[in-house]
């Protein structure tokens, strides 16, 4: 019966198959025309320069180097590898890390306690699109010599690195991973509580299986987030932890050696094609399908019932803070973590913020430099580069759930044709890939390339689209690792069903998938319009006059030689950081509804 | 069902359509040719006055792309080099000009009478390139901390790298700063290409702390604005105007001028810009006294034309250091030539 209905719908020509065919071919175009077309167009461009250009381009004038060379040259070198060395080392250091502090925050957000966690969620998530330029200071700040942290001696060491990096990621993880711990069903749990099964054996045996994609799909962003990282590593690492980011960096902007820039980038593709690979390998999300009960009204149920089993603890003891009575003090755990990781650099950047160095004293005044645009000197009020920054957000926001929702429903469909199984599988891949790739490559890729994109007469460096596409090909990955585990793990007989009732492609769509993943739907916004408005990288390379963001005015005011203007940059970044908290709590809220 | 079709189909139409309207438009826009886009570095500062008076004397609107620092200007308008993304470029420094120049990024400028420069500044020197202003990056000293100490204030490079100096001592990693490579480029200048490894191991091995850029020395490790550990840092010559105590009236930092090297920063036609003609009005309207006369309060940098004036406290706090101090041996041709393998060594100098 079933296969009879999915013969009926991959038979010859019909109308899904037409629109099937003509969204893959409209997504594929996308990531082709504004990502792949460029970053190739760059590394061409930087190994097979001219003569005549290569004086002023090459990391290797003045020899007669074939481009095969310069390959071994670069892998082979010491500084290549130690850049490679680090890079692997922070992108580890950064998702094991958060995913060993997040998983007890998302339990202690999302399950222990309901409701009243809402500020907490906001402190946690607010560092994800934080300045990297503020929150490097941040963190300098507290452990130089003269720091609240100095007495530590830790100045310079891999620890503040390590911090930055939890700093912006405990919360994205715990967050991401408790949105979907919420959603599992409590009568998993309660079965096994049934059984006899302690409230650790539960974890370890029911849920944790349960949150286990949905994990190592964050971890893995997070792996990726941390392995191009820039900012912090510039600011806390100096040349002792460069990554292959900054290392790109340098050799595209401060040497223009744009044959050895393009070599390392594509070491970071292959970098990134390898972490995908394995990533793959580990997750198979067919294996872990449906289990979630997202029709059930379970959160909102009294979600720490079966505490009250063994609950009333007598006198405090140490056995107390045992992990199976992690439900109890979970509260404690997230007190701690958001004091030490969120709360300590954030004050820092507070005291900047609402200090006057002139009179040594609490002042309103940086904020209100940002206001007034002849104050700042940069012309541009905070307001204007406010509202551009949320229009622009919004746009990519929109685009990014639009076409990470379309990439995952297109891989999410069984198909009979190993071309369109194949295409699908590599599509995933390669959306994924503006993620992890660096920021200069990006920028300079769209900044040489659209100005007649694949061939065409327009020129869209000045289109104000340009930026949000730009952010949106950062964005989407986010929007996919969100929602496909969703997807996947919808039990395909569900849609057979539905199909078997008659309903069509679409309608399949419509009523089995969309609902089920209408909260990941609100999630991932949330994320994709926070991630655009704090994109810096890229958008700094193709921001105009009339279009500057707020980042790239934070930026700007950070970097300009005076403590007035610094200052003024910090009090934006915390502007920043409490725009995007509240769009995420916005998101939040909406999604639960 | 098809009612669902339709709509996807009409959503993604007007996608489309929104998508190529607007970057027909902007294009449109773009070529108009009473607009002259100016490029420049981030900390180029023009106030709504000057726009609005440009548009006046020469009719022409001006819009400013800032495009970072003067390293990823430059790369920017090496590689868009006859496509550029505007008409004007503003902020090359001296270690990019031989680049600019080899890439063909630039057309020859073609203005009317110059007016009268400073005697130092060399406006002959290029055809493409013209010098807007000029700076100097100086070692600045926190006045009260020496005051205090049993220690001197350091009256030159060699001071520096003894170990008590060095030990108190911000400089910026000159691969991602420019004033830190305006200082490194010093220090090569005057230990030569084979001593300026000693001199840097030196100043490593005394604990000299290495900033990732200006803002971060200035607010995080200097004495004088963030209350850090460090009393001397690479900065700028003018900074001391920007610490001055109003009860004093003196500022708490002094510039070491034996420490100092001239910056010189140019502006140019890019090559294919949309409107030369306006580019080239422009350029000679930053080159007057108007403009000139902001160049001081706006960018901390000195105006290249003599007739022009730098705020009045300058005299005092911020004084141009003397020529014999500044004036360097390398030419920028040994220089373009090296830095970026400097730089390198620089690097795993660092490191190892």
């Amino acid at each position: 019966m079933a296969t009879k209905c999915r013969r009926r719908n991959s038979g010859k020509f019909s109308i899904y198959n037409a629109l099937f065919a003509l969204t893959l071919i409209a997504v594929t175009g996308y990531l082709l025309a504004f990502f792949i077309v460029p970053v190739a167009h760059l590394i061409t461009f930087g190994l097979t320069a001219s003569d005549a250009t290569s004086a002023v381009t090459s990391g290797f004038s003045g020899t007669d180097y074939s481009i095969i060379d310069k390959f071994a040259h670069v892998i082979m070198s010491n500084r290549t590898i130690r850049v490679l060395f680090w890079t692997v080392i922070e992108a580890l250091a950064g998702c094991v890390g958060s995913a060993i502090i997040g998983l007890p925050v998302a339990y202690a957000l999302y399950k222990a306690n309901n409701k009243r966690n809402t500020l907490m969620k906001a402190l946690l998530i607010a560092p994800f699109t934080a300045p990297s330029v503020a929150v490097g200071i941040a963190f300098k700040s507290l452990f130089a010599k003269n720091g609240w942290l100095g007495f530590l001696g830790l100045d310079s060491t891999f620890l503040p690195v390590l911090m930055a990096l939890l700093f912006f990621n405990v919360g994205l993880f715990a967050r991401q991973v408790g949105s979907k711990w919420a959603e599992i069903g409590l009568e998993y749990e309660e079965a096994s509580y049934s059984l006899g099964a302690s409230p650790f054996q539960t974890f370890r045996k029911v849920t944790f299986p349960l949150l286990l994609p949905q994990i190592l799909s964050s971890a893995f962003l997070i792996f990726v987030f941390c392995g191009t990282a820039f900012g912090v590593i510039m600011t806390l690492g100096g040349e002792k932890f460069a990554n292959l980011e900054s290392e790109i960096y340098f050799q595209t902007v401060s040497v223009l050696h744009l044959d050895t820039a393009a070599i390392l980038a594509i070491l970071q593709i292959l970098l990134m094609l390898t972490a995908l690979f394995l990533f793959n390998r580990f997750t198979n999300y067919n294996q872990t399908s449906i289990l979630t009960a997202p029709s059930t009204p379970t959160r909102a149920q009294k979600p720490t019932h079966y505490n009250s089993q063994n609950s009333r603890p007598k006198k405090i003891s140490l056995k107390f803070l045992s992990i199976s009575h992690f439900p109890h003090w979970s509260q404690l755990y997230l007190l701690l973590i958001t004091a030490i990781l969120i709360i300590l650099p954030l004050t820092s950047l507070l005291t900047r913020a609402f200090y006057s160095p002139a009179t040594n004293s609490f002042t309103f005044s940086n904020f209100l430099a940002l206001i007034q645009p002849r104050d700042n000197k940069l012309n541009v009020s905070i307001i204007d580069a406010t509202i551009n920054s949320l229009q622009t957000a919004l746009i990519s926001g929109t685009l990014s759930v639009i076409i990470g929702v379309t990439v995952s429903l297109l891989i999410s469909r069984r198909t009979r044709s190993k071309t369109v199984k194949f295409l699908l599988n590599k599509l995933e891949i390669f959306y994924m890939l503006p993620f992890g790739i660096s920021a200069v490559t990006l920028g300079f890729g769209m900044l040489i390339t659209l100005n007649h994109p694949l061939g065409l007469p327009v020129d869209l460096r000045l289109s104000p689209l340009i930026i949000p596409i730009a952010q949106s090909l950062v964005a989407i990955p986010i929007v996919i690792r969100t929602i496909l585990p969703r997807i996947m793990s919808i039990d395909h007989s569900i849609r057979e069903a539905a199909e078997n009732l008659g309903a069509n492609a679409f309608q399949v769509i419509k009523s089995v998938d969309l609902p089920l993943i209408r909260r990941g739907i609100g999630v991932s916004f949330g994320f994709a319009f926070a991630v655009s408005l704090g994109e810096f990288g890229a958008t700094s390379f193709l921001a105009r006059a009339g279009n500057q963001t707020l980042p790239v005015l934070i930026y700007r005011l950070i970097s300009l030689p005076d403590t007035e203007h610094f200052s003024a940059g910090i009090a934006g970044a915390l502007i920043l950081i409490a725009l995007t908290s509240a769009v995420m709590l916005v998101a939040e809220i909406m999604s639960n509804e | 069902m098809k009612k669902l079709c339709y709509r996807a189909l009409a959503v993604c139409s007007v996608f489309a359509l929104i998508l190529s309207v607007s970057a027909c438009q902007n294009a449109d826009n773009s070529i108009a040719n009473d607009q002259v886009t100016l490029l420049a570095y981030d900390s180029f500062q023009i106030s709504d006055e000057t726009i609005a008076q440009i548009k006046s004397e020469t009719g022409y609107a001006l819009n400013v792309i800032t495009a970072g620092n003067a390293g990823e200007l430059a790369s920017r308008v090496i590689l868009s080099a006859g496509e550029p993304e505007g008409d004007l470029v503003y902020g090359i420094d001296s270690l990019n000009t031989e680049k600019i120049t080899a890439a063909s990024a630039l057309a020859d400028y073609n203005i009317g009478a110059l007016p009268k420069l400073k005697s130092a500044v060399d406006a002959g020197f290029s055809k493409q390139l013209m010098p807007v202003d000029y700076g100097f990056v100086c070692v600045n000293a926190d006045k009260q901390y020496f005051a205090d100490s049993e220690l001197a204030l350091p009256d030159s490079l060699d001071k520096l790298a003894e170990p008590e100096y060095a030990a108190r001592f911000v400089a910026i990693n000159p691969t991602t700063s420019s004033p830190g490579r305006a200082f490194f480029i010093k220090t090569v200048d005057k230990y030569g290409e084979n001593g300026w490894k000693d001199y840097w191991l030196k100043l490593k091995a005394g604990g000299v702390r290495i900033a990732s850029s200006w803002s971060d020395a200035y607010e995080v490790d200097y004495s004088v604005t963030a209350g850090g550990a460090y009393p001397l840092m690479v900065s700028y010559s003018t900074s001391p105007a920007d610490t001055v105590d109003d009860a004093t009236n003196q500022s708490k930092a002094v510039a070491i001028p034996e420490t100092c090297t001239a910056q010189t920063e140019y502006a140019g036609v890019l090559k294919g810009a949309k409107n030369e003609t306006g580019a080239n009005k422009v350029l000679e309207f930053l080159l007057q006294t108007d403009f000139q006369n902001s160049i001081g309060s706006e960018m901390y940098m000195y105006p290249v034309n003599a007739d022009a004036n730098v705020p009045a406290d300058w005299e005092k706090f911020a004084p141009e250091p003397d020529s014999e101090y500044t004036k360097t041996n390398l030419s920028t041709k040994t220089v373009s030539d090296n830095y970026d393998k400097w730089l390198e060594e620089w690097n795993e100098l660092q490191i190892g």
